[in-house]
């Protein structure tokens, strides 16, 4: 049996068990959190020189960075982008890392405006602060001190 | 400097209506579950948080300069899910001529412009 006709079966099998979100899940294999910029060199500057975010796609119109394994976030032009830049930025880019303090400290000394040093969150044992990016995308830093979830 | 993963909050009028889309459409696992905040898992560190944008430290606008992209192997079972879920779909799967890749754009329940992305050939490592 061709693997296609072995795939049809598990996903009709699934299906009708009522485990249709199995199937849907298994295939995402990362993300680009992409936001739009009038000035990206700028913008890419903060992201690769100030951040140190690895760098590993560079058009003239769109760069994109890694954070963490599968995740990326991408800086898209205001001429080429599907979107425009906007004064209303309704999205936070959280990130984990391992050590927020390291983080903040880092920030502090290249003079970049944070909210406060590392604080307890109110609903989620993590610690956290937030930054700006150059147009003014919210940024968090955070560090789980107990995994909510998983291991 | 480890960097583990990502949280993209978006900020919502109706936070259950948008948990619905997450939930039941897009069928990601939820895995935190607050009063004012709903976090998904899409892949490994990669996560969308939703949060009720009447309270939130973000509030709901109107404009929204943010796309999410996910990689799949299979844009055409998306597209196939997505219509028979009755999400409205703003561009079917096309190849892009910039890179070698297929995109599909669609929003979710307030908007948020959503695209499932297919490489072709990959751009860079093997994820």
């Amino acid at each position: 049996m061709a693997q296609e006709d072995i795939w049809e079966q598990v996903v009709q099998l699934l299906s009708l068990h009522g485990h249709e979100k199995l199937i849907v899940m298994k295939d995402i294999e990362g993300m680009i959190t992409f936001t739009y910029y009038n000035d990206l060199d700028k913008a890419a500057e903060f992201y690769g020189g100030t951040l140190g975010f690895e760098e590993v796609m560079n058009r003239d119109w769109v760069k994109i960075f890694k954070v963490g394994k599968d995740s990326h976030i991408g800086l898209v032009n205001a001429d080429k982008g599907y979107l425009k830049p906007q004064a209303e930025k309704p999205v936070m880019l959280s990130v984990f890392v391992e050590d927020v303090d390291a983080w903040y400290k880092m920030l502090e000394e290249k003079g970049v405006k944070t909210n406060h040093p590392p604080q307890k969150g109110a609903d989620i044992d993590m610690r956290g602060f937030l930054t700006w990016d150059p147009e003014g995308y919210v940024i968090e830093f955070l560090t789980f001190d107990t995994k909510p979830y998983g291991e | 400097m480890e960097l583990d993963g990502t949280i993209t909050f978006f900020y919502y009028k109706d936070l259950a209506r948008a948990t619905r889309f997450y939930d039941e459409v897009m069928g990601f696992e939820r895995v935190i579950d607050v009063d004012f905040a709903k976090v998904f898992r899409v892949h490994e560190g990669s996560h969308v948080g939703l949060v009720d944008g009447n309270v939130g430290y973000l509030k709901y606008m109107e404009s929204k300069p943010v796309m999410l992209s996910w990689f799949s192997d299979d844009i055409e079972g998306w597209h196939k899910h997505l219509k028979e879920k009755g999400v409205e779909i703003e561009k079917p799967p096309e190849k892009q001529g910039y890179l070698e890749m297929k995109t599909m754009l669609f929003r979710d329940s307030e908007g948020y412009l959503l695209e499932i992305l297919q490489w072709l050939k990959k751009t860079y490592g093997s994820k």
